[in-house]
């Protein structure tokens, strides 16, 4: 897969969950509580406004992530060996997932 | 059933609300977790965006083990799974900074996974029909995360292994949050 659609799919991830929370939300209301009662309280715990908040998130952490993947070379975007590797018993390091 | 010590407070969440929390953390969890492989090692550059999945895990493990203060229903089983849980979120933390191997964190994420799928699929699988079933399937996706850890292993180069977990994950905040078993 070429960078430029892994940061496509990477950076529209957040915002697209936040559409899908929308439309759901926006469907429960019109179903829902149309005529009958309401109140924040039931509003805030409510799937779809639960939904909008996570796409909110995972636009917070996932779109520098999509530019940082757009410049990053093929290699980087391999996925890494993580953790400690037999060969650090003998003092050598490995690659690790954490730089610095 | 009023919590234990703390009442009807406005600000502690009833079972219900607890539930969608639940679903929505595990479905930002779940997402993330998707996301990672396909970022490959840029998602390893950032200490702590590479701190997110355990970090949650262990939010979560905390949470189970307040909730066994707070409910008095269950508590040895909420606190050992909550305990489980914590612990392997610190495992897996200490296995993405290098400092463990991933045959060290297996050893505590496997059991954890089939802890938690014991304490949802078995312990809380009684009730009305559809929160029996709603909550066997949750243990059965837990066992099955459980599985595709130790497959995942196996190839650790493998986008498509790599993403198994956020899937069943995803499946999980998706159950809670639709069906609220």
């Amino acid at each position: 897969m070429t960078a430029r659609k892994r940061a496509l799919i990477i950076g529209m991830a957040g915002p697209a969950v936040q559409a899908v929370g929308i439309a759901w939300q926006g469907l429960h209301l019109l179903t829902g509580h149309f005529t009958g009662s309401f109140d924040a309280r039931h509003l805030v715990f409510e799937p779809g406004t639960l939904v909008i908040v996570v796409g909110f998130l995972l636009s917070l952490v996932l779109i520098p992530v999509a530019f940082e993947v757009l410049e990053a070379a093929p290699e980087e975007l391999e996925l890494p060996l993580l953790g400690a590797q037999p060969q650090e018993h003998e003092g050598r390091r490995a690659s690790r997932g954490w730089s610095g | 059933m009023p919590l234990l010590h703390v009442g009807h407070y406005w600000f502690i969440p009833h079972p219900d609300e607890s539930h969608h929390l639940f679903g929505a953390g595990f479905l930002f969890v779940g997402i993330i977790l998707l996301i990672e492989p396909l970022a490959g090692g840029v998602w390893f550059r950032n200490k702590l965006r590479s701190s997110i999945w355990p970090g949650l895990a262990m939010f979560m493990g905390w949470g189970l083990i307040v909730v066994a203060g707070l409910d008095p229903k269950d508590r040895i089983i909420h606190f050992t799974t909550g305990a489980l849980v914590l612990t392997a979120g610190w495992m897996e933390m200490r296995y993405r900074a290098g400092e463990v191997t991933r045959f060290s964190a297996d050893i505590i994420v496997v059991p954890a996974l089939l802890a938690a799928a014991f304490e949802m699929g078995v312990i809380h699988a009684r009730g009305a029909p559809i929160s029996a079933i709603g909550h066997a399937f949750m243990g059965a996706l837990a066992a099955a995360m459980a599985a595709v850890r130790v497959y995942q292993a196996r190839d650790q180069f493998s986008l498509p292994r790599a993403q198994m977990t956020g899937g069943l994950v995803t499946t999980l905040g998706l159950v809670l949050l639709i069906f609220q078993p």
